[in-house]
């Protein structure tokens, strides 16, 4: 219906994060890929119990056998049915890639932040703080918190499986901050001589009220952009770190596993390519709508646009 | 115009030439690809099969495997041996015939001298127990040399004021030679813990010698006495043809040792190249010491000729990680029945790249086939689509350890200190479904340790077979029905080759049939060997192959103080089978109580959860002739030729 959009735009609504909205919805990519990943992970919570039961329940002699009405995405090596593996393993690569990027976003938005807001000596020795952590491997800190956390963690937790996970996000998380930290840092900074801050200093508002009401949104774009790029990186960094054998412990199925274990079974003589395809499919469709999002949430997020 | 025409032809004949490749190399009679590279070609020191393999074809030791049994056949010396009534003294008399690479006559002493290269400090390996174990008074040699070694090292630490490894110092002094060393700088032995020994060496420390003529005293003692001690070792040179061996205790297989590559000749040409230390024939540290490049076919330092072998073939050249080739051996005794005249090995770092090599004709046999389609590869054989991939039942086995301890590495209480619970999950495995599914190779499902049916005359014990109703009630018994109470069980594994499938199936088995927790820890190649060293596991994959054809090859690994005791299985009953074994004179008792000792080691303590006998899959042409497979996949190379069409 031309006509009510066109009486929408003619009125724009009163506060910035509602017209922002409105230009999201409006965007067709952005919300085609929000609606996959909200179906999507409904799918994966709503079929929770019965893949909780099935990721692991092996019929040997089922091995690597292909897709069936039975088994839509097939069998892999174990017999184990392969939806239910995507389907569980995909919660785990969402709860890992989302939950160590919300934490390098949150840790690094703030770092950055508050050093710039500080500035001198105090700015100087958080970013030289940044700048060690830097010249240290990031596979280095991951095994040393997993080697200090793993013990206590899953005293606290009781599960190994799950304490597994919660300290690879944190692991993952608490290593990806630091560029984040830095791009807000170089931001903020030259935000805060910006006229209209100047103009809002001038009105008497605090440094909390300036980050939260002038700052922050005009930080979205690179905050929106980087958040899309660290999931699919904690994603990935998550699967190779199970291949060093300090990830997730099998037979715990994530997107990353399953797609290593799928390119295995793949060669020049017989390939069971359902193996590959399926967790592929999943993984890469993710992705592509994630980024979708982003994009669409940076267009809508844009001060500049009208 | 024609000045630069000329200039051109020149530039252009000028990068011909640069440019000319060297000529090429006409392909060998048979060339085939190896698993992995060449480590070392020491018959001394050499661990992997790859390099066991060239020195068959390089060198020849008394005797030489018959191809398929193995068992000892004609080699330098002629059968029949002369063996005493006891069956401890063998005298081999060598043929007039037999011959190095030069020409030279192979003497008894070039035999002595490369068996006690093979176990002087300096150059023997692991394989060395091989002859310690079984050559009179070899042994009490080796631990003689051993001590002396260590204090001389000591000393010239000293000398030298480098850094002290205090435990080793501290063991070296409380030898007898370090006795011997205390005694004469006037102070008093070493007796009780470590500390006392640190004292006594903060007196060696700061006491007024001078280290390096005091070193060089004991070296020219220890150095005089050397060959008095070693005529005590069970070889003789009789006379340069006829070869005088004593063994520590009968051993049926002795003659079947006589073949490996710890037992060969030496050429007396390594002498050259062998280190001085001031003049005298030993290293400062009293080892025996060579250049370590004496087995490379062109190295020419102090007039030394190259590698001299004495076996079919004679090396002709060596690229470390690229490839190796040799010859027929001219002067070989039998040179007329090797059929291949030349045999090139060339290396592929990866699985893949080399079976396509192998595809495409490149090789004509590849060993040891590893893919992940390795299973794909013996079906299609099975189905009759190809005919050039082989899988041969190996003198190997797949096994869990499990640990012993009753406290973990980490103080953790270990849930499987209890052997009716490591019994229990013995029982619990079902070792078909493993094999039919995802090892896919129609390995021999086995609950011994010792591959069964594969040795003459050992009878192997039935080990704990699947049981799961006498597994519950076991587990209940120990304390922990239905699996209630008991910590989560780990197995340590390393990630790839499929070990990871094994486990994940191995987990769900234990955790239906007895409802115990299983968590698997997948570590890289290296980090899961240095944790199984050390004890870091309650349950740890496993596989061992056999060296020779006798069931210690196996057992030993359990003996309390074995290197490669990792569960740290510390049982009198089980030594002392073995050391009753080890005493046993006559051949079929000592069999017995192998087999009982294997038994117990299974039903009993139960450190050791076997699982399959391991199948060696490889790849040759169907015009391969003279390849005679068997489990410890051991050919000898000279028969082996490719038929032309």
């Amino acid at each position: 219906m031309p006509e009510v959009v066109a009486e929408r735009s003619v009125l724009p609504p009163a506060s910035p994060w509602r017209r922002s909205l409105l230009r999201f919805r409006r965007n067709r990519t952005a919300m085609a890929g929000l609606a996959f990943l909200a179906v999507l992970s409904a799918l994966m919570l709503a079929t929770l119990p019965w893949t909780l039961a099935g990721y692991d329940a092996q019929v040997l002699s089922l091995g690597r056998t292909p897709p069936s009405w039975s088994h839509w995405c097939g069998c892999d090596t174990l017999g184990r049915d392969l939806l239910q593996r995507c389907l569980f393993g995909g919660l785990i690569s969402f709860a890992v890639g989302l939950g160590a990027a919300l934490l390098s976003v949150t840790v690094g938005v703030l770092y950055g932040a508050v050093a710039a807001l500080a500035g001198g000596r105090v700015d100087n020795a958080m970013m030289r703080f940044v700048d060690i952590l830097y010249g240290l491997p990031y596979i280095l800190l991951v095994i040393l918190m997993k080697v200090a956390f793993e013990r206590p963690m899953t005293g606290l937790i009781g599960h190994k499986p799950a304490a597994n996970v919660v300290i690879l996000v944190a692991a993952i998380g608490s290593v990806s901050w630091l560029t984040m930290a830095r791009v807000i840092r170089g931001q903020v900074l030259s935000l805060r001589e910006m006229p209209f801050v100047e103009a809002a200093r001038a009105a008497g508002a605090g440094p909390l009220g300036i980050l939260g009401r002038h700052l922050l949104p005009n930080l979205v774009g690179p905050i929106v952009v980087y958040a899309t790029l660290a999931v699919p990186q904690a994603i990935l960094q998550e699967s190779f770190l199970s291949f060093l054998g300090i990830g997730v412990a099998r037979p715990v199925p994530t997107w990353g596993v399953l797609a290593a274990e799928g390119v295995a079974a793949i060669n020049t003589v017989v390939s069971f390519w359902w193996m590959l395809l399926f967790p592929c499919l999943f993984l890469g469709t993710a992705l592509l709508a994630l980024n979708f999002v982003g994009d669409g949430l940076r267009d809508a997020f844009d001060p500049k646009s009208s | 115009m024609r000045k630069t025409l000329m200039a051109t032809l020149l530039l252009a004949g000028g990068v011909a030439v640069a440019l000319r490749a060297p000529a090429p190399v006409p392909r060998a009679d048979f060339t085939y690809i190896n698993r992995g590279s060449f480590n070392t070609l020491d018959p001394g020191q050499m661990n992997y099969h790859q390099d066991i393999m060239v020195a068959m074809a390089l060198w020849e030791g008394l005797t030489s495997p018959v191809p398929g049994t193995l068992e000892a056949g004609p080699g330098t010396a002629a059968p029949p041996f002369e063996v005493d009534a006891d069956r401890r003294r063998y005298v081999f008399s060598l043929r007039p015939d037999a011959r190095w690479s030069n020409g030279d006559p192979v003497t008894a002493a070039d035999f002595v001298r490369g068996w006690r290269r093979a176990i002087e400090p300096g150059t023997a390996d692991v394989y060395s127990e091989l002859i310690a174990a079984h050559i009179e008074g070899a042994r009490a040699y080796v631990n003689w040399r051993g001590e002396a070694v260590s204090v001389l090292s000591l000393v010239r630490q000293l000398q030298k004021g480098s850094p002290l490894d205090r435990k080793s110092a501290a063991t070296a002094l409380r030898t007898a030679a370090g006795a011997a060393l205390l005694a004469r700088l006037g102070f008093e032995p070493v007796e009780g813990g470590p500390d006392a020994a640190g004292g006594a060496l903060d007196r060696l420390r700061s006491a007024p010698v001078d280290w390096e003529r005091l070193g060089d005293e004991l070296l020219d003692e220890h150095a005089a006495e050397m060959d008095r001690r070693f005529a005590q070792v069970g070889v003789r040179v009789l006379d340069p043809r006829t070869l005088e061996v004593r063994l520590a205790r009968p051993a049926a297989y002795f003659l079947d040792l006589t073949w490996f590559p710890i037992y060969y000749p030496v050429h007396e040409s390594i002498e050259l190249l062998r280190e001085r230390y001031k003049g005298r024939l030993l290293a400062d540290t009293g080892i025996v010491a060579y250049d370590p490049q004496w087995t490379k076919p062109d190295y020419r330092r102090r007039g030394y000729p190259g590698l001299i072998t004495n076996g079919p073939y004679r090396l002709t050249d060596w690229v470390f990680k690229q490839r190796l080739r040799m010859e027929r051996n001219p002067h070989y005794w039998n040179a007329a029945a090797v059929r291949s005249a030349t045999i090139e090995s060339i290396d592929v770092e990866y699985q893949n790249s080399a079976w396509m090599l192998f595809e495409q004709g490149y090789a004509d046999m590849m060993s040891d086939l590893a893919m992940d389609y390795t299973p794909e590869l013996v079906r299609a054989v099975r189905r009759g689509l190809r005919d050039d991939v082989h899988a041969i039942p190996a003198f190997g086995t797949y096994y869990y350890e499990l640990n012993a301890r009753p406290v973990l590495w980490d103080g953790r209480p270990n849930p499987v200190a209890d052997a009716r619970v490591r019994r229990a999950l013995a029982l619990a495995v079902d070792r078909q479904q493993l094999v039919d599914h995802i090892v896919r190779l129609d390995n021999p499902v086995s609950a011994t340790l010792v591959p069964p049916g594969q040795i003459p005359g050992y009878r192997s014990p039935p080990g704990l077979r699947r049981d799961p109703d006498r597994a519950r009630s076991l587990l209940a018994e120990a304390g922990y029905p239905g699996g209630a109470g008991l910590a989560p069980i780990e197995i340590l594994y390393n990630t790839g080759f499929r070990h990871e499938d094994a486990a994940q199936a191995i987990k769900r088995m234990w955790e239906t049939e007895l409802g115990v927790r299983v968590e698997l820890v997948g570590r890289e190649t290296k980090a899961f060997a240095e944790d199984k060293a050390r004890g870091r596991f309650i349950v740890a994959r496993s596989g061992w192959f056999g060296d020779y054809l006798d069931p210690t090859t196996f057992l030993d690994m359990l003996y309390s103080t074995n290197g490669h005791n990792f569960p740290g299985l510390r049982d009198a009953r089980y030594d002392g089978l073995l050391d009753a074994a080890a005493v046993e004179p006559d051949p079929t008792r000592r069999l017995a109580l192998l087999s009982e000792a294997e038994g117990y080691l299974l039903e009993g303590p139960a450190v050791i959860l076997p699982l399959y006998t391991y199948v060696s899959v490889y790849a040759w042409k169907p015009n391969v002739r003279g390849l005679t497979p068997n489990p410890r996949m051991t050919f000898p190379f000279q028969y082996i030729y490719v038929e032309k069409r």
